[in-house]
């Protein structure tokens, strides 16, 4: 019997018939993201049965807390890749695997069961960010790269790159502002500029 | 850790670059704080 199509509903509703334990819906959650979330997982943990194991793990907790999941505060799509990237990271600190040099180009999107069309998907997503990742100034980037990629926390950034915490934290804010702008387009109202830093 | 410093923890926590120590305090902190939820919402969709 072929699987109830629920290609028409988004994707909050499909995180929300998965918070009635609807397993048709959870399949659905990985039909979208599971690639995305393996290539992020790889990304961050540079071995294939360690990513699988962050998406597996990932997949778990989005099955197990959907119904925590509040759709005012962030799209299914973010909640579902940030639950991704904190296992990927948690693995990535357990296994002592981190690396400094971020993967190659190209290599999350060779290979794999996706169609096609998924791929080409995936890769106009990944140059998207990469471009605007490559707007941000030298400082930013670094910080933000070693920290989403790398798996590195902020006090292991400020230690390695020899700067008060403050200003590592300083980075990655601005960083982080300056790519939503690139990436979503300017903001409505007044400009979004950093408000508070200590420590 | 008092709140200013919690407050400056959103970018840090929105890349998971906080340490578990320091996640759990600002989860703690987040729960009771709508400016931070706000911030890391924000943040969070640039991640």
């Amino acid at each position: 019997m072929p699987r109830r199509d629920l290609a028409h509903l988004s994707d909050e509703a499909v995180v929300a018939l998965t918070a009635r334990s609807d397993e048709v819906a959870l399949a659905e959650l990985y039909d979208r993201y599971g690639r995305v979330a393996y290539g992020l997982a790889l990304r961050v943990l540079r071995d294939e049965a360690l990513a699988e194991d962050a998406v597996q793990d990932a997949f778990l907790a989005i099955w197990r807390g959907a119904s925590r999941f509040i759709p005012e505060r962030a799209k299914a799509s973010t909640w579902i890749l940030t639950l991704v990237h904190r296992r990927a990271v948690d693995l990535v600190r357990r296994e002592q695997r981190r690396r400094v040099e971020p993967l190659p180009e190209g290599d999350l999107v060779a290979g794999g069961g996706a169609s096609a069309e998924d791929t080409a998907w995936l890769r106009l997503e990944r140059e998207r960010v990469q471009a605007a990742l490559a707007r941000l100034p030298d400082q930013q980037r670094e910080a933000i790269e070693l920290a989403y990629y790398g798996g590195f926390t902020q006090s292991e950034l400020a230690e390695r790159l020899g700067e008060p915490l403050g200003t590592i934290k300083s980075r990655m804010f601005a960083g982080l502002a300056k790519l939503r702008e690139l990436l979503d387009g300017p903001l409505d109202g007044d400009p979004w500029t950093p408000r508070h830093f200590t420590g | 850790m008092d709140p200013e410093t919690l407050h400056g923890l959103t970018a840090a926590y929105a890349l998971d670059a906080l340490d578990p120590e320091e996640r759990d305090a600002f989860e703690e902190h987040l729960a009771g704080c709508e400016r931070c939820r706000v911030e890391v919402a924000e943040l969070a969709g640039a991640a």
